[in-house]
């Protein structure tokens, strides 16, 4: 196993984050909603991971908790500068003594256009983290705004605007300089391609990969879309209700899906290819129950379609498939015994050639 | 009916003898326009499209490409002074009488506020913004039974429960008096469907159904949809940015950019056989589920102009990689394609602009 051998750049262990629920005049304490319930992950150094999983999954807190922006309830986030610096926890840490790990680790969020501040010209919207991380000569900030604009695609010109000249596309490019401005180790992109356009996303995730292949970012990548997670993760966790059901390389959680819910998961993205319909039958049904009072045994059992008996009363952990070839985690007592639909296989019919009633032009 | 009462105008008259007896909707050179600041802006800038009965007519294109306002002027629900009285004809065949241009009605006139909701429904994007949130769910689908039907309260609380329970919802008696905040995302749009669906209008519009929904939920949504239509026999236009969505559900395709229809075609010529760049741009540019996990994706290059300064001739040329110089003078008109669709572009188009013009 990698992460008893190597030393990852950040591991969780038993993270939980719960928000408390309160009630009367006294805000009285009445429950807790267990966003993030007990998880352990360990990230290595230049990975991609994809979070996924349905709204209310707890995808989001988790990353936000990673970038310490919602404190932990209980558990560690360690942090490995290098690989053979001591661990750090990171999660007991307040403002002030994080201080130095900011920069380190920071986050890309979803809307571009409730990210920027509108009153801050981009120049001073990317300068700003690095005189927050005590870079102070201007021209020495100038030139290194400059040069992030031209990482992101944009150019020199764009200094001075403001950030509603331009689009969500650009926006975004804009919240990525600025993210990649401190050179940090790690970042945390939540669903950075959601609010864009089809067109547009495809440019923002190329962009991404470029400047990982580029820096050596090692990213954590929040997403509800299945298609653009499997596309730029080399690992996937799947989330259900604060928990990760599944968690294995890209290939094989796709290839071969252990827990149902992955599979429920799969089986919902649409295909363009109107060819082949999804199969109704496969469908979720219902919704995610509430995650103050999740149901007894395994969280998923109620909507499971393979769910026995023993699934509702006993509780699951993730543990290393039995007989897997690869690092691959799962949360589910009947593993193994299950055949599970593997995701289809979508591909595009339209060949490179424009079609042969195109006509030729002089 | 309003249109022996109106003198009829050319243009609708010619759009509906032109009307197979297949078709329930026709628009016909649809312009709108918007008066802005920043001046006048072509939402909508001639587009045409048909539907048939029993069809899902999938609309597709990226933000502000005009599908929304296309899908809003069918039911008249843009007003002055933002909107100008779309232009062109959009044609509609009822239940009972004579073909009607709706165009020609009066916006919030008796005959218009018959088609409206009681024949032509629609469903929105947002399901926590178009429901109300100080009535119950129930109250709100009995508002529109009790405007289009002569029925009693207590018969269209009957009929409001049969309507929840065929768009799913368990538990209907006791979910009838929860007010939408009580609802999930998923539930809520099956609430609109329900009120969409009363009436039984023979048109349905969807405005992007599923985008504000998690991937399992759009999948139920979208299996619901397809249940109803082959229940009612009934059309939908579906409007939406997803491919996926379109190849789930739509029989045709028409693709919009910049406010026209750059290519029509039935969904497999579509996927198979794309014409018009833009098409093939857009579908290069979605990741798939594809063997090759690493392969990179490939956008279209640039963003949609500003629709303030439309480029001169094709408004696909700036981001077009096979733009020619007929394109930066002449708007391609459309043309008929082997397969049966339209496409707008010089590249399947060989008459002479020059000459023609």
């Amino acid at each position: 196993m990698k992460n008893e051998v190597g030393k990852p750049l950040l591991e969780l262990k038993d993270l939980k984050v719960w928000f408390p629920i309160q009630k009367g005049v006294m805000r009285r304490t009445v429950g807790h909603v267990r966003a993030v319930d007990g998880i352990n992950l360990s990230l290595e150094r230049g990975e991609t991971l994809g979070i996924v999983g349905e709204s209310g999954c707890g995808k989001t807190t988790l990353g936000r908790t990673m970038v310490r922006l919602i404190a932990a309830t209980e558990g560690q986030i360690l942090y490995r500068k290098e690989i053979d610096s001591d661990p750090v926890d990171l999660a007991p840490l307040n403002q002030r003594q994080l201080r130095p790990y900011r920069r380190d680790i920071q986050i890309i969020f979803q809307d571009p256009f409730s990210s920027l501040n509108d009153r801050l010209t981009v120049e001073r919207v990317i300068a700003e983290p690095l005189q927050a991380t005590g870079m102070h000569n201007v021209s020495d900030r100038r030139a290194r705004v400059s040069e992030l604009l031209e990482a992101v695609g944009l150019s020199r010109q764009h200094l001075d605007r403001y950030p509603h000249e331009f689009s969500g596309g650009q926006r975004q490019r804009i919240a990525i300089a600025r993210a990649l401005a401190v050179k940090p180790r790690l970042v945390i992109c939540d669903e950075p391609v959601s609010a864009l356009d089809v067109s547009v996303q495809a440019q923002v995730i190329n962009l991404l990969k470029d400047l990982q292949e580029e820096f050596g970012f090692t990213y954590v990548f929040v997403a509800h879309d299945l298609s653009v997670v499997r596309h730029i993760s080399t690992r996937v966790a799947v989330m259900y209700l604060g928990r990760i059901v599944e968690c294995a390389d890209t290939r094989e959680i796709f290839r071969n899906p252990q827990h149902p819910y992955t599979e429920a998961l799969l089986a919902s993205v649409p295909s363009p290819d109107p060819r082949d319909r999804m199969d109704a039958s496969r469908l979720l049904g219902g919704a995610v129950p509430n995650p103050a009072a999740p149901p007894p045994g395994c969280h998923f059992s109620p909507r499971c379609r393979y769910a026995t008996e023993a699934c509702h009363t006993i509780d699951q952990v993730l543990q290393h498939r039995s007989g897997g070839a690869t690092d691959h985690e799962v949360a589910c007592i009947r593993h193994g015994e299950l055949s599970l639909e593997t995701s289809r296989e979508q591909s595009l019919a339209m060949s490179d050639e424009l079609p042969d009633d195109a006509v030729r032009r002089a | 009916m309003a249109c022996e009462m109106l003198p009829i105008p050319t243009a609708s008259e010619y759009t509906m003898n032109s009307m197979n007896s297949d078709e329930i909707l026709k628009i016909e050179a649809l312009h709108v326009t918007f008066s802005t600041e920043r001046g006048p802006v072509r939402a909508v800038n001639g587009v045409s499209l048909s539907l048939k009965r029993g069809e899902v007519l999938g609309v597709v294109g990226e933000s502000g490409c005009g599908k929304t306002v296309t899908g809003r002027s069918i039911i008249r629900l843009l007003s002055e002074p933002q909107a100008q009285t779309p232009q062109g004809s959009i044609v509609y065949r009822p239940r009972i009488g004579e073909p009607v241009d709706v165009l020609k009605l009066e916006q919030f006139g008796k005959e218009m506020c018959h088609l409206r909701g009681k024949e032509i429904a629609m469903i929105f994007q947002e399901p926590m913004t178009s429901l109300t949130p100080v009535y119950t769910v129930g109250k709100q689908i009995m508002e529109k039974i009790l405007t289009h039907a002569d029925v009693d309260k207590a018969e269209a609380r009957a009929q409001a429960l049969e309507l929840l329970k065929r768009v799913g919802i368990s538990a209907p008696e006791q979910r009838i008096d929860e007010y939408p905040h009580q609802m999930s995302g998923g539930m809520r749009q099956r609430v609109m469907i329900a009120i969409a669906l009363a009436c039984d209008p023979q048109v349905l519009i969807a405005d992007e159904p599923t985008t504000a929904l998690d991937v399992t939920v759009q999948a139920q949504i979208l299996a619901l949809m397809r249940d109803l239509k082959s229940n009612m026999n009934s059309s939908i236009l579906l409007i939406t940015h997803d491919l996926g969505v379109i190849g789930e559900m739509a029989d045709s395709v028409a693709v919009m950019y910049m406010g026209r229809v750059v290519e029509y075609a039935d969904s497999v010529t579509l996927f198979t056989k794309p014409r018009h760049p833009y098409t093939r741009g857009l579908f290069r540019s979605i990741p798939l589920l594809t063997k090759n996990e690493t392969s990179r994706l490939e956008p279209i290059a640039g963003t949609v102009p500003e629709p303030y300064a439309v480029p001169s001739g094709c408004p696909f040329r700036t981001r077009c990689p096979h733009a020619m110089p007929v394109c930066e003078k002449h708007d391609p008109p459309p043309v008929v394609t082997r397969d049966g669709g339209t496409v707008r572009c010089w590249l399947y188009n060989d008459t002479d602009p020059e000459g023609s013009t």
